[in-house]
């Protein structure tokens, strides 16, 4: 068995590890300047490496850490490279005698001529040889010195189809006689298909992801590996759990709700426990998952959609569907008999059917370094405070105080205060206005902050901006604040953690703003410098007046995520919350 | 005709090619490995010939060869005898003046070797050496044919390094250049002319030779034709 783990920085960056077994053909694939081929020839010992280690068996050809690194010539393996690398001055037979170990006898050589139907041109020099010839007397040097490893290096791709197709033959013939570890490069995805046991994803000089190749097709680790093995269809979406139903652990269903609330399309998939609930992921099915019918469906799953493009290549065709808007387009490769019989041509309407099982949903920060960057970020510490305007009349629900709207016995400031606290949030800070008693009185036993903003009737702004000096005068501590507004019931743990860890992990400016639909939502999140720079404008400046002047330093994170903006701001929308939730809620008495 | 200069020179040039080729080989494929600054450094260093003025050379060796100087001294204590004004000096002053002409041909030639043969000898078993001695020499074979070409021609009409660490002393230093301006001195213009024609034929088929070398259809590797 080969393994191999590479860590280095300079002269170039590596961070790989994969193994293949005794017999196992090994796929490297990725883009250009991935590390492929330096991965080939780090095991080759063709360039050096500073940290890492490489075993063959019980051989060690390469120990950083015990300063070990055996010689080129030294490690037993046999190379083949894109360009052949034929030695142009010595015949057929001449360069296979070259590689065969000590000792060896020359009908060696010709055996292996023989074995690569070569017997007739071993006397012949490379250039007089075709691409196919040169390719096959290559593979049979690579094996003349009985190698340990074997080592393709996109040793097919200087070749015409044909060619290929029987070099491919030969190498299958070779692995069933001799059971040796076989790393191959290649950029070529139905080559590694085809040949490989198991796929390894290189991005970057990383490793991303080693599995079957059906594996890394059905499921690809993130997006990034979706898209390097040629996945054209990867959708946006958001992962929502379902509630427990008792059933099975493996029964478990959750949803993935793609596009906006209007025209949004929700998918059943089968929760396997492993994300969070409302996590932004990109997902992707494969082919053998969708089942094209050209009969009507109303089944869960069941997507409509038009055919947009037929491309006919002999048995296999190519079909493009175009979908309802959030999913845009997806594209099939189906059987041009199985395309025949269901009649099938541009502009019918067609019905998918997605099943759970094929649906592999990948969380959107997958890439390890931005992962670990961004873990770094989410668990550095701040002391996060949170103001809770609760100073307005609530006119448009007959003047009522919002924050004091009962849900399931519940004040919602109360459930707020509760998920903010939950949510690690150290200090919370209510500015009350027109029911301040009753705020003081329900809030007593909850250890908040509370700030009375004697003229409410100056407006929300005038709220904002008493919060603020408050802070900066008493609590200067606090490092970023949330601004929450008193009336937004669906606002609960999970969604304030979203937005905290959002906020940690900004790449700019001191303001965050959820932004759901392409509408505004709430609760805001500024940082401390954020805060600084309002109360220094002049007193009219409050949150959003700031953000509007200074774009440049709000980041807008796009969710479809609705609690950031489903408020309790009139009798409809306290309808509305009820049959959503079907929760009991109860609007204290006018006045 | 001069034939005891000609003689002279004929051996002098001989016994630089076969000094300096084996040395050239091992320099220039030294120098083909990398492209660091060091490399680049020796480089320069050992090219210097090329464009330092033959007097400017001789200067330096003259200087050298003194009777003070340390080399003179291990020489005289080795061999019993001065190294100025002998074969042996005018022989170290051709091995230091022909240096470039030795190795760059043979530099350049490793240099165009691909890498992926040079990876694939080592693939196949073959040590640093053996891949020098069996693929990279035998494909490098015309910038070695070059660099013996241009060693041979270039000692041959040498004049001005041989003059100052040489003189003119006949059968020992006089080659035929020297013997050519002795004769001149002379005015022995039509001996003089004879072996200026013969110069001139070694350096025009020097630099025929060499062009054919440079067009010669070389059996490079497939995937490179």
């Amino acid at each position: 068995m080969l393994k191999v783990q590479i860590s280095q920085q300079a002269p170039f960056q590596m961070d790989m590890e994969f193994e293949c077994l005794q017999g196992e053909l090994l796929a490297l694939v990725g883009p250009s300047g991935s590390g492929k081929t330096s991965a080939l020839r780090a095991i080759a010992g063709l360039i050096p490496i500073k940290e890492g280690t490489i075993k063959v068996d019980s051989e060690v050809w390469l120990d950083s850490a015990h300063d070990l690194s055996l010689p080129a010539h030294l490690r037993s393996v046999g190379m083949v490279f894109q360009n052949f690398a034929l030695f142009p001055h010595l015949t057929a037979l001449e360069n296979i005698g070259l590689a065969l170990p000590k000792g060896a006898l020359t009908k060696d050589a010709h055996e292996l001529l023989l074995d690569m139907q070569l017997e007739d041109l071993q006397d012949r020099y490379p250039h007089q040889l075709s691409g196919g010839q040169c390719q096959r007397v290559a593979l049979a040097r690579a094996f003349a010195r009985k190698p340990k490893v074997l080592l393709l290096d996109e040793a097919f791709s200087a070749v015409d189809y044909p060619t290929r197709m029987s070099l491919y033959e030969e190498l299958i013939k070779l692995r069933q006689r001799i059971s040796i570890p076989i790393v191959m490069v290649t950029h070529d995805l139905r080559e590694a298909r085809l040949l490989s046991n198991r796929i390894c994803i290189l991005d970057q000089g990383k490793t991303l992801q080693q599995a079957t190749p059906d594996h890394i097709f059905s499921s690809p680790r993130n997006a990034r590996v979706a898209a390097l093995v040629g996945l054209r269809d990867i959708y946006s979406g958001t992962f929502f759990k379902l509630p427990e139903h008792g059933g099975s652990p493996h029964a478990q269903m959750a949803k993935i709700v793609c596009g906006h609330a209007s025209d949004s399309i929700e998918l059943m998939i089968h929760d396997k426990g492993r994300l969070p609930n409302q996590t932004e992921v990109k997902w992707v099915i494969a082919g053998q998952y969708v089942a094209l019918s050209n009969v009507a469906s109303n089944e869960p799953n069941t997507l409509c959609g038009s055919i947009e493009r037929i491309l006919q290549l002999s048995e296999i065709s190519s079909v493009k569907v175009r979908l309802p808007s959030p999913l845009h387009q997806m594209h099939l490769e189906l059987s041009t008999r199985h395309i025949q019989e269901l009649h099938l041509e541009v502009g019918n309407t067609v019905y998918l059917k997605l099943d759970p099982d094929g649906i592999h949903i990948m969380p959107v920060y997958s890439d390890l370094k931005h992962k670990y960057a961004q873990k770094q970020k989410k668990e550095q510490a701040q002391v996060i405070g949170a103001v809770i305007l609760a100073a307005g009349q609530g006119l448009r629900l007959g003047g009522v105080p919002k924050g004091l709207i009962e849900i399931d016995g519940l004040a919602l400031i109360v459930r707020q205060i509760q998920e903010l606290k939950a949510s690690g949030v150290a200090e919370i800070f209510v500015v009350t206005g027109y029911y301040q008693e009753q705020f003081s009185k329900i809030l007593e036993k909850y250890h908040v902050h509370l700030i009375h903003n004697g003229c409410p009737e100056r407006g929300q702004a005038s709220s904002v901006r008493l919060g603020l000096e408050y802070i900066a005068k008493h609590s200067s501590h606090i490092e970023a604040l949330l601004m929450v507004l008193s009336d937004q019931p669906l606002l609960e743990l999970a969604d304030i953690r979203q937005l905290i860890e959002q906020f940690k992990t900004r790449e700019y400016g001191h303001f965050l703003i959820p932004i759901v639909n392409g509408h505004r939502g709430n609760p805001v999140m500024l940082s401390k410098i954020g805060l600084g720079l309002i109360l220094a404008k002049n007193n009219d400046s409050v949150v959003r007046t700031y953000m509007d002047e200074h774009p440049d330093e709000v980041v807008q994170w796009e969710t479809n995520n609705l609690h950031f903006t489903f408020d309790l701001d009139t009798l409809e929308s306290v309808h509305e919350f009820t049959q959503i939730s079907g929760l009991v809620v109860k609007v204290p008495n006018s006045g | 005709m001069d034939w005891q200069a000609f003689q002279l020179s004929i051996s002098l040039a001989l016994c630089s090619v076969a000094i300096l080729i084996p040395f050239g080989i091992l320099l220039g494929h030294y120098l083909a490995r990398s492209y660091s600054l060091w490399n680049q450094l020796l480089k320069a260093v050992f090219a210097l010939p090329l464009v330092l003025p033959p007097t400017v050379m001789g200067y330096y060796l003259l200087v050298s060869m003194g009777r003070d100087s340390w080399l003179s001294q291990i020489y005289v204590f080795l061999f019993h005898e001065p190294l100025a004004f002998s074969f042996q000096g005018i022989l170290l002053g051709s091995l230091i003046f022909n240096l470039p002409f030795a190795f760059i041909p043979i530099q350049r030639a490793l240099e165009d070797i691909p890498e992926e043969l040079k990876d694939a000898a080592r693939t196949c078993g073959l040590s640093h050496w053996q891949s020098l001695f069996k693929i990279e020499l035998p494909l490098a074979w015309k910038g070695i044919l070059s660099a013996v070409i241009m060693t041979f021609a270039h000692t041959l009409g040498e004049f001005g390094v041989i003059l100052m660490v040489g003189g003119n002393i006949p059968g020992q230093t006089r080659t035929l250049s020297i013997a050519i301006y002795d004769k001149v001195q002379g005015l022995e213009m039509g001996s003089a002319g004879l072996m200026s024609i013969f110069l001139v034929l070694v350096a025009f088929g020097t630099l025929l030779l060499t062009q054919l070398l440079a067009t010669t259809k070389d059996q490079k590797p497939k995937a490179y034709l």
